[in-house]
């Protein structure tokens, strides 16, 4: 008897404790129209603020070269325009939360803001973003994915921004080939063994049959290697002459530091995750990066010839001072615009439902971006899905504001325009 | 009507059935509980949905650990690798048809296929690694199965026309005809959301997995197998076969863990091989020695403290999640911090986990069992190795008949 | 052959590395049976105070290095003192989970003090300074590795075999009851034991990070291939840790050297595995390793 009370002292302690969960559930905000306006969750009319959702890494290996400036520009952005006035008044507000890349906590952490917020303003990652999408989908929840996987094209509320990796890397290579005028090149690649590298080496192939590359040589390593000995000498000795890295910075450092031990210089064009400012901080390094391009979004920092660049600067210096010059706190600070956009839009309608969100996105045709990103058209089709095609080629250089210069101005290679989604 | 051992006689172990339903108290406790569920059921939010369902899975998955951990005390760190196993069976087979050539497999079998065999080619796979993996012991298998979890990654960031490659695939999710999972549906009147149905399928799941395992280690084959964790030279000497034994856990515990791991694929929806890491097969060895080796509320109180935890402390948004960049403690640093922290806590001051904890806190002047049948013995320290067993000395005594050695 | 050679080299400097990170291993196992799976968490603490004192606090090299052995050897101790002290005559389950705690909290700790940013690695030498004959490139800090790993062994052998506390620990890892009666001070054998490995583990962080240039907190990791290493070898060998270290060093660049040609039948990423792969065969004929020593038992 003795034992059976303590089995059932254990259930009802569990149960209390559900109980006590279920009496600390939110409740589920409903649509609801006030003053003519039809509001959606997140929408608060009486104190007039609107809440969106970021779903980011800010921890692990992405978090620092990707995650955390892009969130940061796209709140400087929301800043600056909640201290002029806001959207039609409304002031907007920033539900985040760490995804760490890993899509069983996105999930969890969507289903924790879904019900707070009408849109999410950020998803960074392809994995996290596929495990939310039918979620979000269901909730008729519009997404900005920060993600540049083609199948996300084909769905209906996922906001596409930026140039795709895989386009990315055909555009470093029609800028080789076609403005350089380099025929035939002799060309490879070493590339992450996980979905990131697999985006560019998905690139790289096409770019071989676009541009009739002469493929000589593909390497691979696992983001924990910290020898590149055997990569490194794989392609030294194929000749290559054009290598594309796909890794995020510590495995750059680590490539171009060995290559160059091993007597092997190539021209080295870097993803644009794969470089960091902080690179230009390693003295050995500097020297060596400096010769290196990456292949990148965006009006160069610091370029006053751009209308929208100074505000973007003076937004930088006042809600992020610590933030140095970083192409993805440009990157989520333009592409905020389109987020904007749409809810300025739907706002106009008079309608911030969801259902008012996905209307104002569809028909939202070209937002301009002040030239920090060239204007953008979003369509209903997949194929119009996909909002940017086009790259910078950028030069490393330490002389730079953000370390890089451009080397091109911005342009869509034959390769991108004709990929299909 | 008691009809539990008595309390002097701690010797006699009274081996029959345990009487669920007694008095009348217990039915009132019963459905206190019944009643608790229910109202979180109809009123909790989608998030703590997202919590309990999780902590649901990650307790099939504990079990499946202790099955092999605890109660046959064989060194694994290779729960993550028959996880994916599960999942990527249950991807292959209830998966959608591919639209396109780059598009993994897919033959859109029903959830009443592909769950099982999920389980089922697992266990498979199991029995296949058993016999060579099994000859080894203590920290030898450790490794072996650590390997096993990098060799799965090869193999499944290679196999792309199962997995998807590197890039991942969407895992399927339980389909009654026009009903998914995956959209809010309506039965009976009542809308149910994509949570809701989980629960319901995640809750009777756990609680037969639950009973099947007690009813495993309450009999014959659950005797030989914490006879082999205690003392295998002994357990070879009272006839135990210790070759089936170890084997049998081990394919016990691949079958768990494969079920664990299709319900989290298909509940996740998406993931990539990277999933399947070192990293959760370690959260589980936390799960089951913080919640209590050898022990199914172990199992499923560890899962709740090691997966479920975090994610209440995040619900309640203890912590902003960005770091500064220069440093600062993100929430999944403190995640990590937790459940490290956790570990070292209880291997330091409560080897019994939190069970034993419970346990040492209703202490009482005679000893008691859980549930009857489960030996009879309080389980407060739990010993994996025949070293710390008094010895007994033989002389003369022949050297013990290793099985398949 | 120039490209074979090359990486022949590569990986015996690799090989070294992993020796250093398997002694380290072994010295604690030997002396009290606990396997530390946070050695490569306490290389990666190591590295990162090096290259703190050296680009942070503007400590010469040597100086910095110092340092982080200092840390090191006062974490390893803390922890045996704190933690490990308790654990006695638990089993062996319990205490390999307990270095797992270790290790996690040591990794996050990193990653809050320094972030996920890369930092760079100290290194007294200029990246391409070394020797070039016949295309194969020995890089100064390459050749270092290797004459370091030469030296901490023999510095251990002379340590083991000649001098009182070496006997000691050889004594305890024997049998530390025996150990005990003859008036041993085991707590002074685990600390030293703790220290030594600690120091090693720094030392081969140092000379990981040079390899790479810059280190990240996920760089403890690469330490995990240590482990087939010290398997491969035998646990409780210390010479078996030095040619398992070395033969998985080898292993692994060799096949990431070659493997491009396999990648039709083999897919991408083979050098990851074949660590374990050799590892798992040699198990199969010698369970307790190459130089292992089968337990035997009184029952």
């Amino acid at each position: 008897m003795v034992s059976k009370k303590h089995l059932y002292t254990c259930i009802f302690t569990l149960a209390a404790f559900l109980l006590v969960l279920s009496g600390c559930a939110s409740s589920t905000s409903s649509t609801g129209s006030a003053g003519g306006i039809k509001t959606g969750p997140g929408v608060d009319v009486s104190k007039k603020t609107i809440t969106l959702g970021i779903l980011s890494p800010y921890s692990g290996p992405v978090a620092d070269p990707v995650g955390i400036p892009l969130a940061n520009g796209v709140k400087a952005y929301f800043d600056h325009l909640n201290d002029n006035g806001g959207i039609n008044g409304f002031q907007v507000k920033f539900l985040e939360e760490d995804t760490q890349y890993n899509p069983q906590i996105a999930v969890q952490k969507y289903n924790q803001i879904r019900n707070q917020v009408l849109m999410v303003a950020d998803s960074l990652g392809t994995p996290t973003t596929f495990a939310i999408k039918d979620q979000a989908a269901s909730d008729h929840m519009l997404v900005s994915g920060a993600t540049l996987s083609s199948a996300l094209a084909r769905e209906k509320y996922l906001m596409l921004v930026g140039t795709p990796y895989r386009l990315q890397t055909e555009n470093a290579f029609d800028y080789i080939v076609n403005k350089l005028g380099v025929k035939n090149p002799q060309t490879g690649i070493i590339y992450q063994n996980d979905d990131y590298g697999q985006d560019g080496l998905t690139g790289y192939k096409e770019a071989t049959e676009a541009y009739h590359l002469h493929d000589v040589a593909r390497a691979t390593f696992a983001a924990t290697d910290t020898d590149f000995t055997a990569q490194v000498s794989q392609l030294k000795a194929s000749g290559a002459r054009y290598v594309f890295i796909t890794a995020v910075p510590g495995s750059t450092a680590g490539i171009i530091a060995t290559a160059y031990k091993l007597g092997y210089n190539p021209q080295w064009i870097l993803q644009s995750p794969a470089f960091s400012i902080r690179l230009l901080a390693i003295p050995a390094l500097k020297p060596l990066i400096s010769k290196a391009w990456v292949v990148s979004q965006g009006a160069a920092w610091g370029d006053k010839s751009v209308p929208g660049m100074a505000q973007m600067l003076q937004d930088a210096a006042k809600y992020f001072p610590s933030q140095k010059p970083d192409g993805y706190f440009e990157f989520g600070y333009a592409e905020s615009q389109i987020t904007a956009a749409v809810l300025k839009k739907a706002l106009d309608n008079q309608d911030v439902t969801r259902d008012g969100l996905l209307a104002a996105f569809e028909s939202l045709k070209t937002v301009d971006m002040g030239g920090l990103l060239p204007p953008v058209t979003y369509g209903s089709l997949p194929n119009d899905r996909v909002p940017t095609r086009d790259s910078v080629i950028y030069q490393i250089d330490a002389a730079a504001p953000a370390g890089v210069r451009p080397l091109s101005p911005d342009f869509t290679g034959t390769a991108a325009k004709q990929s299909q989604f | 009507m008691s009809t539990s051992a008595t309390d002097k006689s701690a010797q006699r172990v009274d081996i029959s059935p345990p009487r669920i339903m007694g008095s009348l108290s217990h039915w009132l406790i019963v459905g206190i509980c019944l009643l608790a569920v229910i109202v979180f059921f109809s009123t909790a939010s989608e998030d703590w949905f997202t919590i309990v369902n999780y902590t649901l899975i990650a307790a099939i998955a504990a079990l499946a650990l202790n099955v092999l951990s605890g109660y046959t005390g064989q060194v694994s760190l290779g729960l993550a690798f028959f996880m994916a196993i599960g999942a990527y069976t249950a991807a292959l087979l209830g998966g959608s048809p591919p639209t396109s050539p780059l598009d993994p497999q897919g033959w859109g079998l029903s959830v009443f296929i592909w769950l099982p065999a999920a389980g089922i080619v697992a266990a498979l796979v199991g029995a296949l690694i058993g016999p060579t993996a099994l000859r080894l012991k203590g920290f030898y298998l450790g490794i072996v199965t650590l390997a096993l979890v990098f060799i799965g990654q090869y193999l499944f960031k290679n196999l792309a026309s199962i997995t998807g490659g590197s890039q991942g695939r969407t895992f399927p999710a339980p389909v009654f005809g026009d009903y998914s999972f995956t959209q809010q549906n309506d039965l009976l009147g009542i809308t149910l959301t994509s949570g809701q149905q989980y629960f319901l399928l995640l809750l009777p799941v756990l609680a037969l997995v639950s009973l099947f395992v007690g009813n495993v280690m309450r009999s014959r084959a659950g005797r030989a197998f914490r006879a082999v964790r205690d003392h295998e030279v002994g357990a070879a000497l009272l006839g135990v076969n210790l070759f089936e034994a170890k084997l049998g856990a081990f394919i016990l515990s691949s079958f768990l863990a494969g079920i664990a791991g299709a319900l989290f694929a298909s509940y996740t929806r998406y993931v990539t091989p990277t999933y399947w890491d070192l990293t959760l097969s370690i959260q589980f060895v936390a799960a089951i020695i913080v919640g209590g080796i050898a022990s199914i509320w172990g199992s499923i109180l560890g899962a709740a403290f090691v997966f479920g935890l975090p994610l209440v402390i995040d619900h309640f948004a203890l912590l902003p999640p960005a770091g500064n960049g220069t440093g600062g403690l993100t929430s999944g640093d403190l995640n990590a911090l937790i459940y490290g922290a956790l570990i070292i806590v209880f291997l330091l001051f409560e080897p019994g986990g939190v069970i034993g904890l419970i346990h040492r806190l209703q202490a009482l002047p005679n000893k008691f069992s859980l549930s009857k049948g489960e030996g009879g013995t309080s389980p407060e320290i739990i010993n994996l190795s025949p070293d710390s067993v008094s010895q007994l000395e033989l002389e003369d005594v022949a050297p013990a008949q290793r099985e398949n050695e | 052959m120039a490209y074979f050679l090359q990486l022949v080299f590569a990986g015996v400097v690799q090989g070294c590395i992993y020796a250093l990170i398997g002694l380290g291993f072994s010295i604690i196992f030997k002396a009290s049976e606990v396997i530390n799976f946070a050695q490569g968490e306490l290389l990666l603490v190591g590295a990162y105070v090096v290259s703190s004192g050296m680009f942070e606090w503007h400590l010469p090299f040597l100086l910095a290095v110092v340092l982080g052995i200092i840390v090191t050897v006062v974490i390893g101790l803390l922890f045996e003192r704190l933690v490990l002290r308790r654990m006695i005559g638990r089993p062996v389950f319990s205490i390999l989970m307990i270095t797992i705690g270790l290790d996690i909290v040591l990794r996050t700790a990193v990653s809050v003090r320094w972030a996920s940013k890369p930092i760079p690695a100290a290194s007294p030498f200029d990246i391409n300074s070394g020797i070039n004959s016949g295309g194969i490139h020995f890089g100064t800090n390459d050749l270092w590795t290797i004459a370091v790993t030469i030296i901490v062994c023999a510095a251990l052998f002379y340590f083991f075999r000649y001098t009182k506390y070496g006997l000691a620990m050889r004594a305890t890892a024997l049998d530390q009851e025996a150990a005990l009666a003859v008036g041993i001070n085991i707590r002074t054998i685990y600390a030293l034991a703790w220290s030594i490995a600690a120091g090693i583990a720094t030392i081969s962080g140092v000379f990981l990070a040079i390899d790479s240039s810059a280190i990240t907190p996920t760089f403890g990791s690469a330490a995990l291939l240590a482990f087939p290493a010290i398997i491969l070898g035998g646990l409780d060998s210390v010479s078996g840790a030095v040619v398992g270290g070395l033969l998985i060093g080898m292993t692994q660049i060799l096949t990431a050297g070659y493997e491009s040609h396999v990648t039709n039948i083999l897919g991408a990423g083979f050098h990851e595995i074949t660590p374990y792969l050799i590892m798992i065969l040699v198990l199969l004929i010698r369970p307790y390793g190459l130089f292992g020593t089968a337990k035997v038992e009184r029952i």
